[in-house]
């Protein structure tokens, strides 16, 4: 390989196009990871982060001088501060689950994940530090580019079509490299102690009382299975630091670390871990597949919503174009199929005027317009149950008063 | 944490990760703020304390001869004293 064709391959790997859709998916897998995480700490808050906290911030500081990203140094130390810290923190993790102001929120959750690491540094596991750097490079990622009220704004604002438009994945390169950061230097580290590498480290483990958390098989306890259990940690380890990168066998090492984590959250107490680090396998499936994947459950499930209903829009109207392009988005489920009365098989004439100004839904009793539109467009649409509820509801009001 | 329902355990995972830093002597920097913290407990602050100790209870984890493993005896020890000032109770 020469340098040019090295230099080619670099800036193909990290700045060709691509579709968004792994990292926006990360998004909202790193959104609930990070409320999961609140909400554990919650009833705790106080004991970790208050004025009144295990570790005093002078003491924390003494450890680690020097200038340090944490809120705590620079709020008042009161009871008030370090609660408002925490709802501020739990609703913009929400805002960037959903997409809300992805950047702003991607910024604040960083910020705010940074400072309660930093006000305790010992009481942090691998699965935090993973993902308080994933959400440093997430704040530089298209993560609002799909799946997010933000390009649903983006869709009535008009500044955006149904096509997602492909994006530069170097952040999310550089998160993947976190991933496999995690498991080579795990690997690193582990080969460098002897129980690793005699094999009787899950042992030690395994008899370790306050490690334990559902009862394992006796057989799985027997000396020889547990020195092959933890030779095949360190082969795993290994192979999904660097193997993964090799795009042959890279779904294999997925599953089989799929199926790792999930046997470690069974077996042993280690909250969030195992999900925090699942939560970036993600980004190593590629766009084209997630969507087949997706198309595949949409096609198994999508019928259970109802049948599909057909929208007429006059495309030639900017309003009824960007409602359409709206709900294209919001349906998820392809439960809506859309007529622009532009086109040729469009039914022409009077329902050409008819839906002029408003879109009109094609049912089996018939066309609907209106909140009857809305009301039958929301109730085949997920997403938009809430407003097929709220629709309901006053349909129901109503017909009482009436 | 063995004495804890499942679920507490996960919650509290946190209490048993900080608790492996405080035994570990580089941070005998941590155990006055410990002391401080038991002491302003509120089951505790009503009894008035004057002293505080802080202590590690241990258990080996050893090889036997056919090679399984076992826990060993318990065993514990004092690693830290503190005067309890009228000043960490406020």
């Amino acid at each position: 390989m020469t340098a040019k064709s090295f230099l080619a391959a670099w800036n193909e790997f990290f700045f060709a196009d691509q579709s968004p859709i792994p990292i926006a998916l990360f998004r909202v897998i790193y959104g609930v990871m990070v409320i999961a995480t609140l909400l554990l700490l919650r009833p705790d808050w106080m004991a970790w982060y208050g004025p009144h906290a295990w570790v005093s911030l002078p003491t924390m500081q003494g450890i680690e001088p020097g200038p340090r990203l944490n809120l705590f140094t620079v709020l008042p130390e009161t009871y008030f501060w370090a609660q408002a810290l925490f709802w501020v923190f739990l609703a913009s993790a929400a805002c960037l689950t959903i997409g809300f102001l992805a950047r702003v929120n991607s910024v604040v959750v960083y910020l705010c994940l940074a400072s309660i690491q930093q006000r305790n540094l010992f009481i942090l596991h691998g699965g935090d530090t993973f993902l308080r750097v994933a959400g440093f490079f997430l704040i530089f990622a298209p993560a609002g580019a799909a799946f997010s009220v933000d390009r649903l704004i983006r869709i009535w604002r008009g500044r955006e079509g149904a096509e997602i438009r492909l994006r530069r994945p170097w952040a999310q390169r550089m998160i993947q490299f976190e991933l496999t950061l995690v498991y080579f230097v795990g690997f690193c580290w582990k080969v460098a102690g002897a129980p690793w590498v005699e094999g009787s480290a899950l042992s030690y483990i395994y008899h370790v009382d306050e490690l334990q958390r559902f009862p394992v098989p006796s057989w799985f306890l027997n000396p020889t299975i547990l020195k092959l259990a933890t030779w095949f940690t360190l082969v795993l380890e290994f192979a999904l630091g660097v193997l993964i990168w090799i795009k042959e066998i890279r779904y294999y090492l997925l599953a089989i670390g799929l199926f790792f984590h999930l046997c470690l959250e069974y077996s042993l107490n280690v909250p969030m871990f195992q999900w925090d680090v699942l939560s970036a396998y993600v980004l190593f499936i590629d766009a084209g597949d997630l969507q087949r994947v997706w198309n595949r459950i949409r096609d198994r499930t999508g019928t259970h919503f109802g049948e599909q209903v057909t929208v007429i829009y006059d495309g030639s109207s900017e309003r009824l174009r960007r409602i359409a392009n709206l709900l294209g988005a919001i349906d998820i489920f392809s439960r809506l199929s859309f007529v622009d009365l532009r086109d040729a098989a469009a039914p022409g004439g009077a329902r050409m005027k008819a839906a002029r100004d408003k879109l009109e839904v094609e049912t089996e009793f018939g066309p609907r317009q209106g909140l009857d539109a809305v009301r039958t467009v929301a109730s085949v649409v997920p997403l938009l149950w809430p407003v097929y509820l709220v629709l309901s509801i006053q349909k129901l009001f109503k017909l009482r008063v009436a | 944490m063995e004495q804890l329902t499942l679920t507490e355990k996960y919650s509290k995972e946190r209490y048993r990760k900080f608790m492996e830093s405080v035994l570990d002597e580089k941070n005998a920097m941590l155990w006055p703020d410990v002391a401080r913290h038991v002491a302003r407990l509120p089951e505790i602050r009503g009894g008035g304390p004057r002293k505080v100790m802080l202590v590690a209870r241990w258990s080996n984890v050893v090889r036997q001869e056919d090679g399984t493993f076992a826990r060993g005896p318990w065993d514990e020890h004092v690693f830290y004293s503190y005067d309890v000032k009228p000043e960490d109770l406020q």
